[in-house]
């Protein structure tokens, strides 16, 4: 299975050069070798009709019905040693409560922009700042409940951030859903591991909710705000509501009345503490945002800003994963913390700055090039795989507008086994960790490893048919057999 | 519990409910065709029945010249044009499972779901005649288990009496349409007319599974006056009108703990009086006030109560003043 694998100069995070396994995979590795390639592909069918027939799936809008997917599931797993684990742990704190001190700090006193650290231009520009939530002072000044950092290793299997995002991180009931097909499909390949449960994680994400309610709710209530059905994560949303024991409310079961949000029940009228939302900004609320928004709460803003309700995460988050702003956290870390970040960015150009949009516009074929506003992987130039007529038709588009643009080296993301029937092919990988706010920062043990099971390709995401794998952060070195 | 949830809980028991039923009558037809002594008198006139009951004669009438076996079965069974096809009432209620999936247990989404993955893939296959009795098989086998999980894993809190009132509440008017449409007719214009009519009763019988418990009660001496007793009337057969009835209003007093409120005043009188009526009514007094201006004003009297349903519990789309 493994003989056409070709680890080919990239990282890989199982083998080494040569095909060996790295220590803390050997087990699994050698698991791998003892099971039959028939036997791998039936129950890989197996799960995959599973996610199915639970209907984990996520909406695409290719047409005008949006079909439902589901996303294809690799049983590799992505293996996390435990030191490595920690280091990691401790930078990613590191950086959510930097990021959350600069929200702070913006609809605030604002002085990172007084200090001169971040031009006050790129903040105050940003689309996604709010001037309708400055000055409100949030429960435990928390802006941020969860937060999805994306990881990547380079060539040396050095972690760094490929982004922040601080608004409406989907993806983890994906992250849960992916350890039950493993251990229900794949129960053996645990044996020789001991893997960080998840289970207690969902007591933890409820505390941590109660925690950001207004002061005087002793037992609030809290529910989940969703766009409804139609919504491509409303997967998510449901299985976090039904975990954490929390309402999934929409926005035509709530309503305003004299600076209090309530829902309205069977029974009449109830009083709502902690909303956790997972609709954008604008959409929340139609007499402060977009007006034609259908899916938010008329006067829901009034209420947050009357300190009535929780909105999590906070509004205008959006300033801070912004992609521009993106360039300056390894600052903020400095400012806030007086710390060296521990996990380390992307080498990131900016092409407000005349010096590096020259660079960028002579390197076009070497870069990644990204619009400041898109996201899920659209809109974007990748330097490397574009033919000649598409790298100048995005300068065009650049020059129009360079200050909305940001440049990236091509990154040789690092890459795993992923099953392929008769085979395993090497495919790249990310992974997104989930971060929580509360009345202390947390981590999630694990997170989504993401997967392009196209092989060469670099789109992990789930819209442009990327995959997931299950994550296992160890509690401890697996007992390796046999002479190292 | 939010407004929306309890009103999708009670659309996805009656969805689920209205499904079977349809599968039901459908089976029943099908063997009634070939038991029956006199199949030329079996015309395509009595698929018409089955579209009766459904009540959308006219979207029917609208697509077909005829009624023939092939077009009333897919109209029935997978037409997106009939709201009440099995299909599109699966397709509701896999959609109202969906809406509060976070509130139902998981081995009912994942029963919902299957059935409808594998009901909307059956409808993409080319499907024969023979293949029919099969797949209304499969439907009721579905339902039964959909109402086992219900039965056998939920709590019997708020969300679980929503959805004995949508079941209930459908099972008794259906009941009464069924035999609102069979009791009327004309049977003296068949020949053998004693063999025909046991068929038919017999029949009208199996399309709510009461033929075996009928028996029971009146030996197989099928009579359209007992038939008619036994579908309105029998307090302990789990389909007839009065049974259902009685679910519905014990499933309502459950969710008010038996207090009557201002806002459910209208809620409690209405079931109040049809039980009652069903109650002191014999069937001879039913049946002389006609069977069908009866089963006519049943059926009104249970929108009604559908209703106020909608209405106490503010469900659906409706604005809180």
């Amino acid at each position: 299975m493994f003989h056409s694998y070709k680890v080919d100069g990239y990282f890989d995070e199982m083998l080494e050069e040569g095909k060996k396994p790295r220590g803390h995979c050997k087990p699994f590795h050698e698991k791998l070798n003892e099971v039959a390639p028939e036997e791998l592909q039936s129950r890989y069918e197996l799960a995959q009709s599973d996610f199915l027939r639970q209907g984990i799936t996520f909406t695409v809008y290719s047409d005008n019905e949006g079909t439902e997917r589901t996303m294809p599931f690799d049983f590799v797993p992505k293996i996390i040693p435990p030191d490595e684990w920690q280091h990691l742990e401790r930078g990613l704190m590191q950086r959510f409560d930097a990021l959350n001190a600069f929200l702070d700090d913006v609809y605030h006193e604002q002085n990172i922009l007084k200090d001169g650290i971040i031009p006050r231009d790129l903040v105050v520009n940003c689309q996604h700042f709010f001037e309708q939530v400055a000055g409100i002072d949030l429960p435990r000044r928390q802006h941020i409940f969860m937060a999805g950092i994306d990881l990547i290793r380079d060539d040396n299997g050095e972690y760094r951030v490929l982004e922040d995002n601080l608004r409406n991180p989907s993806g983890l009931s994906y992250v849960f859903q992916n350890r039950y097909v493993m251990r229900k499909v794949y129960p053996e390949f645990f044996n020789q591991y001991s893997v960080q449960s998840l289970e207690q994680q969902f007591s933890y994400l409820h505390s941590a909710m109660a925690s950001l309610a207004p002061d005087d709710s002793t037992s609030p209530t809290i529910v989940l705000l969703t766009p409804g059905v139609h919504n491509s994560a409303y997967y998510d949303h449901s299985f976090i509501a039904q975990r954490t024991g929390i309402e999934l409310v929409e926005g035509r079961d709530l309503v305003v009345r004299e600076r209090q949000v309530f829902m309205k029940t069977a029974r009449g009228l109830k009083k709502v503490d902690v909303i956790y939302r997972r609709i954008d900004d604008e959409f929340l609320d139609p007499l402060e945002f977009r007006e034609d928004s259908l899916l938010g709460v008329p006067g829901l803003i009034d209420v947050y800003r009357a300190g009535n309700v929780s909105i999590l995460n906070g509004i205008g988050n959006g300033v801070a994963d912004d992609k521009a702003i993106y360039h300056f956290v390894p600052d903020m870390i400095r400012y806030y913390l007086k710390e060296e970040p521990l996990v380390k960015n992307v080498d990131t150009y900016l092409l407000r700055y005349d010096d590096q949009l020259e660079y960028v516009l002579d390197h076009l074929s070497e870069l990644v090039v990204k619009h400041t506003n898109a996201s899920g992987g659209y809109n974007m130039l990748i330097g490397p795989h574009a033919t000649e007529e598409e790298i100048e038709a995005y300068r065009a588009q650049i020059l129009k507008n360079p200050s909305e643009f940001i440049a990236q080296p091509t990154i040789k993301l690092s890459r795993l086994p992923a099953f392929k029937e008769d085979r395993f092919a090497a495919c790249h990988v990310d992974l997104r960790v989930f971060i929580f706010g509360g009345e202390k920062t947390h981590v999630f043990p694990g997170g989504l490893t993401r997967v392009a099971l196209k092989e060469g390709s670099l789109v992990v995401n789930s819209s442009q048919g990327g995959g997931a794998k299950d994550t296992w952060v160890l509690e401890e070195n697996p007992i390796v057999t046999g002479g190292e | 519990m939010l407004s929306r949830v309890a009103d999708s809980l009670y659309w996805l028991t009656r969805n689920v409910e209205r499904a079977e039923n349809n599968a039901r009558l459908i089976a029943v037809k099908l063997t009634s065709r070939l038991e029956n002594a006199n199949p030329i008198e079996e015309t395509n006139q009595n698929w018409y029945e089955l579209i009766e009951i459904s009540g959308f004669q006219e979207v029917f009438d609208e697509e077909h010249d005829r009624p023939m076996d092939r077009n009333v079965m897919e109209f029935l069974l997978f037409s997106s044009k009939n709201p009440n096809s099995v299909l599109n009432t699966i397709t509701i209620a896999r959609e109202n499972a969906r809406a509060v999936r976070e509130i139902i247990p998981n081995e009912l989404w994942e029963s919902i779901n299957s059935f409808y993955l594998k009901l909307k893939q059956q409808s993409h296959t080319p499907w024969t005649m023979e293949e029919v009795s099969d797949i209304c098989e499969f439907v009721k086998k579905e339902s039964l288990l959909f109402q086992g999980i219900v039965e056998a894993t939920m709590p019997r809190g708020d969300a679980y009496l929503f959805m004995e009132m949508g079941k209930h509440l459908e099972r008794a008017e259906k009941a009464a349409r069924i035999l609102d449409v069979y009791y009327h007719k004309n049977l003296e214009s068949y020949q053998n007319t004693e063999i025909v009519e046991y068929h038919h009763w017999w029949s009208v019988l199996q399309s709510v599974s009461g033929h075996e418990a009928y028996i029971k009660t009146y030996r197989p001496l099928i009579k359209s006056r007992n038939v008619a007793e036994f579908f309105i009337l029998n307090a302990e057969f789990p389909r007839s009108m009065m049974y259902c009835i009685q679910k519905v209003r014990n499933a309502f007093v459950a969710l008010e703990d038996g207090h009557v409120e201002h806002y459910s005043e209208s809620l409690a009188q209405e079931l109040e009086h049809l039980a009652n009526d069903l109650y002191d009514f014999s069937i001879e007094e039913i049946l002389n006030q006609g069977a069908h201006a009866f089963l006519q004003s049943f059926q009104h009297r249970c929108m009604t109560i559908g209703m106020h349903i909608t209405k106490t519990y503010y469900l659906g789309e409706v604005v809180i003043p």
